[in-house]
């Protein structure tokens, strides 16, 4: 049996798509989706870092302590904005890579490359994400800090701490759109009891949220001082 | 059905949050309120520099007593090590062996004298009977009594007897004078100077050659005695206040003068070893204002020297200033802010002499100028948004 790839069936009809993937013994369309999906997640961080652009060279400006120029500003900002879209791509492949391998960890019934199928249909949401942020960032440019599908700046306003900024900034539409697709592939897809499913699957989302946000908090930090 | 409803449900919470987030975006609720800062004014001010000299605490006073031979020979010496004396204490007393044979000798003749002019007396007062007894013997009848004869003869003989008596008192008086004049050098007493605690005090046989019998060191001020190079000395007047800190006192501050500033160096051998490295150092004594218990003598100190530096220097507080470390040129520059429509802006600043009373600037910032205080910021950059707090504070 083969498992045809194809992402929005699958996040839309999750479960009844999902079910072919558990006795198929190869999948079509995989990589061409995954390398798009790459490609686009790359554009659209190039996109959301050149609508930036210019609030970026003044931070750089600024932060150069007179030191830097905008000329030099405007080029380093250029590099780092390309090589960003380029990193996003990388990062897209890696994520799912890394996600497969810890899932693989308490789903070996499943199999790593069932797991990274699976996980590779998180990259469309991703791209969704991405589209709907866009417009937010040619609007309000560097103000815009967390995406508009999450819970940061209600947090940002609820909390005076940083730290639970960053955290709920990451409950957005990829997380929430990744948990639920995850959820049913697995159920599908494994022997594992449902709880088991949904109390690793929380555990381990909980603990790379935090990973993340107290990476940008120290890393805020440090731009402070 | 149920998984429209669903998907219905859920795209219906994710407009919502977006719509939500929208208007907090647009509102510009997350956007941080401008940083509070305070300015501070620049000022023009005569600087101060301090020249920091190393010295030692010595008494303010003392007195060193050697034996005297020309005095006799050491009879008692009335104080003990460690021991408190005022001025006019008796230290020493001296005994004159000599003197006292000599009154011995006196007291004798005296003796003698008293005996002689007791005789005399027994003598003058045996005439004046003989002279009574004649008298009464006499017959104004007889034209050949002899007795008149005999009475001037002894009255002769009295009147010479007591010219001895009188040579014998003005003898006996000239010893008593010589006796009450050699009593007074017979023990020669050594006092006390100054008020102070007895350092040593030894008989002459516990003594080195040279070394005084009795040392008393001042406890009621102390003096800093300690040497400067021609470098500073040529900065420094006598009179001016001073700063002492005790090395192993060093949170305290003692206040002094230069009482005394030496005009040749400080010693011989000094002095030459000073000429190969040409620096010369010269002595000075510095005057403590208050008596501290807390100072010993012999207490290694720093003396600082408050000299003027600079007249009419622009100076900010140290506050005000940030170093950044270049790493184009590899220099450390120095830069203040200023806010300018709300704004903080950089300036770069030459700065010059950093002291207790700022920072001096040499070029980039005039006197009266307000700066930014950055102390209490946690972060400030170029375009920072800003709120001035209050008129500026003259640094």
């Amino acid at each position: 049996m083969i498992h045809h790839v194809k992402f929005l069936r699958g996040l839309f009809d999750t479960k009844s798509h999902f079910s072919t993937l558990k006795e198929s013994e190869a999948t079509k369309g995989l990589a061409w989706r995954l390398i798009v999906s790459a490609l686009l997640v790359g554009v659209l961080t190039f996109l959301s870092q050149w609508f930036i652009r210019e609030d970026l060279i003044q931070t750089f400006v600024a932060e150069g302590a007179g030191m830097i120029g905008y000329d030099e500003a405007s080029m380093l900002v250029t590099v780092v904005t390309a090589l960003s879209g380029v990193f996003a791509i990388g990062m897209a492949i890696l994520a799912v890579l890394l996600l497969a391998l810890v899932f693989w960890i308490f789903y070996k019934d499943v199999g790593f490359k069932r797991l990274f199928i699976i996980f590779s249909y998180f990259l469309p949401i991703y791209i969704v994400t991405l589209l709907l942020d866009l417009p937010y960032y040619i609007t309000f440019g560097l103000e815009h800090q967390y995406s508009v599908t999450s819970f940061g700046y209600l947090a940002h306003l609820a909390f005076d701490e940083s730290f639970l900024s960053f955290f709920f900034g990451q409950f957005n539409l990829l997380i929430i759109g990744c948990f639920i697709v995850q959820i049913f592939a697995l159920k599908v897809n494994t022997a594992k009891s449902t709880r088991y499913i949904v109390l690793t699957t929380t555990l381990i989302y909980l603990v790379v949220m935090t990973l993340i946000a107290l990476y940008t908090y120290f890393s805020m930090m440090q731009g402070v001082q | 059905m149920k998984k429209r409803i669903g998907i219905l449900i859920g795209l219906l919470m994710l407009g919502g949050l977006m719509v939500g987030n929208s208007y907090i975006l647009s509102e510009g609720m997350t956007t941080d309120d401008p940083v509070v800062v305070t300015n501070v004014l620049t000022s023009e001010e005569t600087l101060y520099d301090t020249i920091i000299a190393n010295g030692r605490v010595e008494p303010g006073e003392s007195q060193a007593i050697f034996e005297e031979p020309q005095h006799g020979t050491v009879y008692d010496i009335h104080v003990n090590e460690g021991e408190e004396v005022f001025e006019g204490d008796v230290l020493i007393t001296y005994e004159n062996q000599e003197i006292t044979r000599q009154l011995v000798s006196l007291r004798n003749n005296l003796d003698r004298l008293m005996v002689e002019m007791e005789q005399q007396n027994d003598q003058i007062s045996t005439i004046e009977s003989q002279i009574s007894t004649e008298r009464s013997n006499r017959d104004d009848d007889d034209p050949f009594d002899q007795t008149d004869q005999v009475i001037r003869q002894l009255e002769n003989e009295r009147d010479a007897m007591e010219y001895q008596r009188r040579l014998t008192n003005l003898q006996y008086s000239e010893q008593e004078e010589e006796i009450a004049y050699l009593e007074d050098q017979e023990l020669h007493e050594i006092y006390s100077d100054v008020n102070g605690i007895v350092e040593h005090a030894n008989y002459p046989n516990e003594v080195e050659e040279g070394q005084p019998l009795i040392r008393i060191q001042s406890d009621e001020f102390w003096n800093v005695n300690g040497t400067v190079t021609e470098y500073d000395l040529i900065q420094l007047h006598e009179e001016m206040e001073v700063e002492v800190e005790a090395n192993v006192l060093p949170d305290q501050t003692f206040e002094g003068f230069l009482a005394r500033l030496g005009s040749t160096p400080a010693d011989e051998e000094q002095s030459i070893q000073a000429e190969g490295s040409n620096v010369t150092s010269y002595p000075f004594e510095v005057q403590l204002h208050d008596q501290s218990e807390d100072l010993l003598h012999g207490f290694h100190v720093n003396v600082y020297f408050e000299v003027e530096a600079e007249a009419d220097a622009v100076v900010v507080q140290a506050s005000a200033i940030e170093t950044v470390y270049n790493e184009f040129t590899g220099d450390e520059e120095n830069y203040v802010y200023q806010v300018e429509e709300g704004i903080a802006r950089m300036q770069a600043v030459e700065t010059g002499i950093t002291n207790e009373q700022g920072v001096q600037i040499l070029s980039g910032l005039e006197a009266g100028e307000s700066v930014i205080d950055l102390e209490p910021l946690e972060t400030i950059y170029e375009g920072m948004e800003v709120v001035v707090n209050d008129p500026p504070e003259e640094s």
